[in-house]
């Protein structure tokens, strides 16, 4: 064989190739070194403290209502349950609650609403250090509306983790939903006040608008045109009146003419004494007309002024309409009245004579006498009726005077009203709305919350890790099969290579002659295969049975103690006294 | 000159017996050396000895081995009879060391390991100043035997050189023992005079390889016998005979054998046993050795583990295979 040269350490090459050459050399103290401390340290985790870990997720929305509504009349709101979110879920209060809930602590000593004592807080903080219970809260999402909230907690027994969990979390729930309970309920009494004292305002107002019309029924105090109108009516309705009233005095003239002057001839004979005897214009009739004429124009300006009517206004119009109709009466009874002033005062009743000549004519004086009666019935009524038509007219003006005088007082009684109604109607939907939210938050978890994930008690420890576990054990049976394979190298005194040889001895090397395979090389080799083939094998069992036990202790916690009770068995089965080597904890949870 | 060149190469090249170059070489040709050894007198350098085997007047020519062990009178080695002769004898396997494997597996990686060996002993001695070369080690066991034998079997594949193995070690006689011999008569009886050395030269399988074994001894003074003068015209007269003498010595720190032995040889191959020999027994069995003033030819490592020997391994495997 050809002599290599000592370059083991100064390329890289030949330092990985001798290294692997003693690796090849030593494998078996390494492989010793290597299953010997896994092994051992393999039982040493299992005999480490678990700890188990238990999570628990919800959801917790603000309702846009109770937003709003909380916002401006309370000090509670979603952002400030927000920041607080930490200290509501793992404060002492929470956490001693939360202890209470699952009995670790005696649950009158946390029962009360109020911030727990020291004495108490003394007695969590033990209870809580005995499980090592630690809860951590953070919000997963969060949004202005809508937050998701998970609960972690660590104990080490999986049954407290998930029970302390869930207790912090409806504990939480509950607080929250109190919260929120008082919030309503101050709103709701707030609104309902509010709503009483705005209904209150709003009837005084009505109140003292009704008072302005005074006894007139169906008069709205605020539609002052509509009374205008009214108004109108009761004037058209007086002047119609008038107007019959004339046309029966008329009719009655005439007939009284006819029965005293008894004209049976043409009708010039008629027309001229009825002419003559028509009644003049009385003077209180002009004054009427005049005051008539004067209050329509009163109106005229009113509507025009004060109701910023223009001249296109119906009521307007009509009233221009009556106007001149009043003043075209006015200029017919002007020139009426010179004409009866000239007519002669004193004539024989003609009719009364031709009736006494003639029968027909006594036919007819008598038909006109009984008209003539009617007529006077008529008139009488008609004068009735026109002097009640003149005083309602004259309370209406007055009704009307007084609107129109009140007119700023009541706009405002009428906004007021207004503001009133709308407010009292935001307070009602807010009312209505907040009641819907009170029904709802009496109902199992209300509209805030919903939960996403039940805490689930999950054998499996998250403390230590497995990966960790393994990465240990084997760290330090690697570290002990170097530290034996470095003992070993250290204590050969022998040459190991020929690049030694020729460093120790300064002689040359002809040649290196490998092992010869003789039988009794290879009986040897037997012998030793016979030994640590066994040894080793033993050894490579224990330890991959105690790698799986310390995974199984991680991973299934049941599986591993089922295999432990197993192993006892048998060891008793054998006389042996039984492994301490389990988890006493483990079992207990 | 030429035709003497192509005339010795075909007698390499057929590996031609010593028959077969007295039936070729003319007479006056070739010169009959003292030692029996006929040699081209042209062109020596290059044709070396051609192998003749020694007659018995080459052993009466012997100078005369005189001299006491001891107390004991060593009678001159009788020289009446022909010692070295070309018979041969046959082998059994089974009878054989598996250890040979020079002889066992012929074409293996670790009868090339020998041949490599050979040639750099024979790069070494181009000189042939080194003819009679002792192996020793510094402890027991570490494969002076094996390698003895196998040296001189590789040795003697070709044909032009005389080997001779002599086994010196009285108290184990490998050699014998690995060939399945008796180990009387031997070097003991020689040194004493009891025999010749025709009577203690063995064939072997090999024309022109002989074995020496260690003979027989009947009390426990081996470093006497071995001291006795009459050790170096053994020696010498076996430098004279054959090309290379292999002498299987002791192990150097366990016994004072080689500390007489090796001072009459010309040259001293350290066995080594890699992973067991203690680095401070090998560099006191070299100091011990250099007191001696022997000269070390060099080192050889035995049951060397080198993957990388695995790796040519595979190589010469495939290349005999091809072949």
């Amino acid at each position: 064989m050809t002599v290599h040269q000592d370059r083991t350490f100064e390329d890289l090459r030949n330092t990985v190739h001798e290294y692997c050459r003693i690796l090849r050399r030593r494998w078996r103290p390494a492989l010793l070194g290597l299953t010997l401390v896994s092994t051992i340290a393999f039982w040493i985790s299992q005999q480490l403290p678990r700890e188990y870990g238990t999570t628990t997720l919800f959801e917790r929305r603000d309702d846009v209502v109770l937003r709003n509504l909380v916002r401006s009349n309370s000090p509670y709101n979603f952002g400030l349950h927000k920041s607080s979110l930490a200290l509501d879920m793992t404060g002492s209060r929470a956490l001693a609650e939360a202890a209470s809930a699952i009995g670790l602590v005696p649950p009158a000593s946390a029962s009360s609403g109020e911030a727990p004592s020291n004495e108490e807080m003394r007695r969590v903080e033990n209870a809580l250090s005995k499980y090592n219970l630690r809860a951590t809260v953070r919000h997963v999402a969060s949004t202005p509306n809508l937050d998701t909230i998970e609960v972690r907690c660590t104990a080490n027994e999986p049954t407290i983790a998930s029970r302390f969990v869930a207790a912090l979390r409806d504990g939480y729930i509950a607080r929250t939903r109190e919260q929120i309970g008082q919030a309503l309920l101050n709103s709701r009494s707030f609104f309902l006040n509010e709503i009483e004292r705005l209904d209150a305002q709003i009837d005084e107002a009505n109140r003292r608008l009704r008072e302005q019309c005074g006894d007139f029924r169906g008069i709205d105090p605020t539609n002052l045109s509509s009374a205008g109108s009214r108004l109108e009516g009761f004037e058209a309705e007086v002047e119609r009146l008038r107007q019959r009233l004339a046309e029966l005095d008329a009719q009655i003239a005439t007939r009284e003419k006819f029965l005293t002057t008894g004209a049976l001839g043409d009708s010039a004979a008629y027309a001229e004494p009825y002419a003559a005897e028509a009644p003049p214009l009385l003077p209180e009739t002009n004054s009427k007309l005049d005051q008539a004429i004067h209050r329509v124009e009163q109106e005229i300006a009113d509507s025009i002024l004060l109701q910023r009517m223009t001249n296109e206004h119906p009521t307007v119009k009509s009233l221009q309409r009556k106007l001149d109709s009043l003043l075209a009466a006015r200029e017919a009874a002007r020139s009426a009245a010179p004409q009866a002033a000239s007519a002669p005062s004193e004539s024989p009743p003609p009719v009364r004579r031709l009736a006494q000549q003639d029968p027909v004519m006594a036919g007819h004086r008598l038909r006109v006498e009984l008209e003539l009666d009617a007529l006077r019935a008529q008139a009488d009524v008609a004068r009735r009726h026109l002097e009640d038509a003149q005083a309602r007219q004259e309370k209406y003006a007055a009704l009307y005077a007084r609107l129109v005088d009140a007119g700023s007082e009541t706009r405002k009684l009428e906004e007021q009203i207004e503001q009133d109604k709308t407010t009292a109607a935001v307070w009602r939907q807010h009312l209505a709305q907040l009641e819907r939210i009170l029904a709802a938050e009496n109902e199992e978890r209300g509209t805030q919350f919903v939960l996403l994930e039940e805490p689930k008690e999950s054998p499996r420890a998250i403390k230590p890790q497995a990966s960790a576990v393994f990465a240990v054990c084997l760290g330090c049976g690697l570290a002990a099969a170097a530290l034996l394979i470095a003992l070993c190298e250290l204590t050969d005194r022998s040459f190991r290579t020929a690049s030694q040889v020729t460093r120790a001895l300064g002689l040359p090397i002809l040649e290196c002659i490998t092992v010869i395979d003789t039988p009794k090389v290879r009986r040897r080799r037997m012998i030793a295969r016979l030994f640590w083939t066994p040894a080793l094998s033993v050894l490579v069992c224990v330890f991959l049975i105690s790698a799986l036990l310390a995974y199984a202790s991680l991973e299934h916690p049941r599986l591993h103690a089922r295999a432990m009770s197993t192993l006892n068995e048998a060891l008793q089965t054998l006389g042996a006294p039984p492994t301490t080597l389990i988890n006493t904890r483990q079992e207990g949870g | 000159m030429g035709s003497m060149q192509k005339v010795m190469q075909k007698l390499r090249a057929k590996t031609a017996t010593s028959e077969d170059v007295a039936l070729l070489a003319p007479p006056g040709d070739a010169r009959e050396l003292s030692c029996g050894f006929a040699v081209d007198p042209t062109e020596t350098a290059l044709s070396g000895f051609i192998p003749v085997p020694p007659t018995c007047a080459d052993l009466q020519e012997s100078p005369e081995v005189v001299g006491d062990v001891g107390t004991t009178t060593t009678p001159s080695p009788s020289t009446e009879n022909c010692p070295i002769d070309t018979s041969t004898i046959e082998w059994d396997a089974g009878n054989l060391d598996p250890s040979l494997v020079t002889f066992h597996e012929k074409y293996s990686s670790t009868s090339e390991q020998y041949r490599s060996l050979r040639a750099r002993l024979l790069n070494m001695n181009a000189q042939r100043k080194h003819q009679v070369i002792g192996i020793t080690s510094s402890l027991p066991q570490e494969g002076k035997s094996v390698t003895t034998l196998n040296l001189g079997m590789v040795m003697a594949e070709d044909n032009d050189q005389k080997i001779l193995l002599i086994d010196a070690d009285f108290r184990r006689a490998s050699l014998a023992r690995m060939f399945g011999i008796s180990p009387k008569p031997g070097l003991a009886e020689l040194i004493r005079g009891t025999a010749t050395l025709a009577d203690v030269v063995r064939p072997t399988h090999y024309p022109n390889l002989k074995i020496i074994t260690s003979g027989g001894t009947t009390d426990k003074n081996y470093g006497a016998l071995l001291g006795a003068s009459a050790v170096r015209p053994v020696l010498q007269r076996a430098r004279e005979l054959f090309d290379y003498s292999f002498v299987d010595t002791p192990p150097v720190n366990t016994v004072s054998d080689v500390g007489m032995l090796a001072p009459h040889c010309d040259g001293v191959i350290i066995v080594i046993e890699m992973r067991r020999t203690p680095e401070h027994s090998v560099l006191e069995a070299v100091r011990t050795l250099q007191t001696t003033n022997v000269k070390i030819l060099g080192c050889l490592l035995s049951r060397y583990d080198d993957q990388r020997g695995h790796y040519y391994e595979r190589y010469y495997s495939y290349y005999y295979n091809n072949e």
